[in-house]
């Protein structure tokens, strides 16, 4: 008996962004042995000198369409989008990372072998073509994120968090499972490719077939979880708050981010023939994130908690675009995306650094007067607050008009309606912000610890980004526009 | 084969309601087991022979002894109970009846629609069984199986630092 591997389609090239940053996670494996304790900031160095390699890796598989490994992954633009959205982010968390781990005694080699297995399975489920990858790659991301939500392993704060997002995770996957199981079941295909072919065919009657709208009902609970969407929401303001600040900094975006890639290739590449069903539950998702986050955000006191919130809401911001279910409205998804990461990293980074400097009560009162103390960050954070919000000439605002705009082509109202009112009650927690850090201070004596360049740089440089492209949205948006047309 | 089916069925049916029901962990780990022998035995009559030694090995021997094992370092003198039950059972009754009757109601209304697959017992005897099962993993599932290589030492990784890292 010989086996064939010649016909499944071995392209190395296809996946080589992904095999640098689970060859880089090895490498630095192996210097965690080598490198002596003080000098660790080195693996911080190599993490990002592997992750500028995978963003080369990834630029010429941009206008690509080529799926490799037997139809389970694919290198195309929408791949190439979230892989270099995906890597800037990981650079972005790792640079910021050695001044935060170092003040709270947690610089380990580890950290940063974590989160580049954390980097390979989001960039994989991003070019994920079929249920298993998918599968894996949501696996390998969130087993990286368990680990790191609880990486400050002395504060009982952060082990309760671990311990949550591992049980609640381990509770999605297992619907996220189970959907699979029964689509592979109503299908007969594992692939994409095969379901879409499958559901397509006028003579398989999708829309009637239990057994696979059963299972893409799972499937969508699994990938609501991810993105941290309402009603699945549960585990994010209790998670996000216990986890390492830098932890909550990569994870609140980047997560988000390949989930969604992954909803797009499901729901609009597979399922375009069956969208009458599936239209009503993404849209009753979305409405509940956006209740529920932009409310919810008001009553928070503490500044992660109200991020975790809004984060909520967001994810109901991005699911909008999904609802037309045309790759046009996609794009407006892949719009918000890229700017919601940008904001929010930028958000989240700035609660590093303040906690970085020695201020580790997240507590919004601990921010009154920040203007004073760290006139910087509170800066930035105005920009970050302001774009979060929508309000031009942010980026943010223009993320919120786009999808708007796709809502308004596609004729959907309802939940327009309720995203532009819940877009006017958000003003509130995020002016909130800047007021506190605008009010008078407190006569508190902060040490006060130098920011770094690094830090300064990733701030400077995302609070840059989201001021130019609120004046300059085409280029982002024409690469969005291409990235959009999807394949499986 | 139907009245087989059944059988195991409700031995599946009831070994899981006693994960759940036992107050003593021992007892709730001991139901696992049987639920999984269940499981491996089911596997037995769709023709997978490999899944069900996996299946026994794998969970019902190696995963199953780690937990007995750890309840037994746990609680040493093995008639630790867990705390009488609270009100919270209902709610997951509640909850549990309701999710059960959706599930029956739509298989009974509009029935299973599964596509039967190529693997027949012929087919599968032709090449033999466990040779099947390498071929799949080796071809069409070359790059999963690669990929959960990559997740199994992630997760050591992981694991070896919340277990021996020393704290300074």
């Amino acid at each position: 008996m010989t086996i064939n591997i010649s016909g499944i389609g071995i392209d190395y090239g296809a996946i080589l962004p992904e095999l640098v940053v689970a060859g880089t996670a090895i490498v630095v494996l192996f210097l965690e042995l080598v490198v002596p304790p003080d000098r660790r900031r080195w693996l911080a160095a190599v993490t990002v000198i592997g992750l500028l390699g995978a963003l080369v890796a990834t630029i010429p598989l941009w206008g690509q369409n080529r799926s490799a490994f037997g139809d389970t992954v694919i290198a195309d633009s929408l791949a190439v989008f979230f892989n270099v959205l995906l890597i800037a982010i990981t650079i972005a968390t790792v640079a910021i990372s050695p001044r935060y781990l170092h003040a709270l005694d947690l610089d380990y080699g580890e950290y940063y072998i974590l989160i580049l297995g954390a980097t390979a399975g989001m960039m994989l489920l991003a070019a994920a073509t079929s249920l298993m990858t998918i599968f894996l790659g949501i696996e390998l991301l969130s087993i990286s994120l368990y680990v790191l939500s609880g990486f400050a392993r002395t504060t009982l704060r952060s082990q309760e968090s671990a311990l949550k997002y591992l049980l609640l995770g381990g509770f999605a996957t297992g619907f996220l499972l189970y959907g699979m199981a029964l689509i592979y079941g109503a299908t007969g295909s594992t692939t994409l490719r095969g379901i879409a072919a499958f559901t397509t065919a006028a003579s398989s009657n999708a829309a009637g077939n239990v057994l696979l709208l059963l299972g893409i009902g799972f499937l969508s609970v699994g990938l609501a979880f991810k993105a941290s969407a309402a009603p699945f929401h549960m585990w994010t303001p209790d998670v996000y708050e216990g986890a390492p600040t830098i932890v909550t900094t990569f994870m609140s975006v980047a997560t988000k981010s390949a989930a969604f890639a992954a909803v797009g290739r499901v729901f609009i590449a597979t399922f375009p023939s069956i969208s009458s069903r599936w239209y009503f539950p993404l849209a009753l998702i979305a409405i509940f994130s956006l209740f529920i986050g932009n409310l919810v955000a008001i009553t928070q006191d503490n500044i992660k908690r109200m991020l975790a919130y809004s984060g909520i809401a967001h994810a109901g911001y991005i699911l909008l675009g999904v609802l037309p279910g045309t790759a046009q409205a996609f794009s407006a998804t892949l719009f918000y995306i890229a700017a919601y990461s940008v904001m929010n990293f930028g958000a989240f980074a700035v609660v590093t650094a303040v906690a970085a400097g020695g201020e580790q009560n997240a507590d919004l009162s601990h921010w009154r007067g920040l203007f004073y103390r760290r006139p910087f960050l509170a800066t930035v954070m105005t920009i970050f607050m302001l774009s979060l919000a929508g309000i031009p000439p942010t980026v943010g605002f223009f993320a919120k008009l786009f999808v708007f705009q796709a809502l308004v082509n596609a004729q959907i109202w309802a939940p327009l309606i309720v995203a532009v009112i819940m877009t006017i009650v958000s003003f509130y927690y995020y002016l909130r912000v800047i007021v506190i850090m605008l009010a008078a201070p407190d006569e508190v004596a902060v040490e006060k610890r130098p920011l770094g360049i690094p830090t300064s740089t990733v701030l400077g440089v995302a609070g840059l980004a989201t001021v130019v492209l609120g004046i300059f949205p085409a280029v982002v948006l024409d690469w969005a526009t291409r990235a959009a047309s999807l394949h499986f | 084969m139907v009245v087989g089916f059944a059988l195991v069925a409700a031995w599946e049916i009831v070994t899981a309601a006693g994960v759940v029901a036992f107050r003593k962990p021992m007892y709730n780990a001991l139901s696992l087991v049987a639920n999984m022998l269940g499981l491996a035995v089911l596997f037995l009559m769709l023709n997978a022979q490999f899944l069900f030694a996996a299946q026994v090995i794998v969970y019902a021997g190696a995963v199953m002894v780690l937990f007995v094992f750890i309840i037994a370092l746990i609680n040493p003198e093995s008639d630790v109970a867990l705390p009488p039950r609270g009100n919270e059972w209902i709610y997951g009754a509640v909850f549990g009846v309701i999710f059960a009757a959706l599930l029956v109601s739509l298989l009974f209304n509009r029935g299973l629609t599964g596509r039967s697959g190529t693997l027949t017992p012929e087919a599968i005897a032709a090449v033999g069984n466990v040779q099947t099962i390498g071929i799949a993993l080796y071809t069409k599932f070359l790059f999963p199986v690669e990929v959960t290589s990559l997740l199994l030492l992630i997760a050591a990784v992981g694991a070896v630092y919340l277990a021996i890292r020393r704290i300074r």
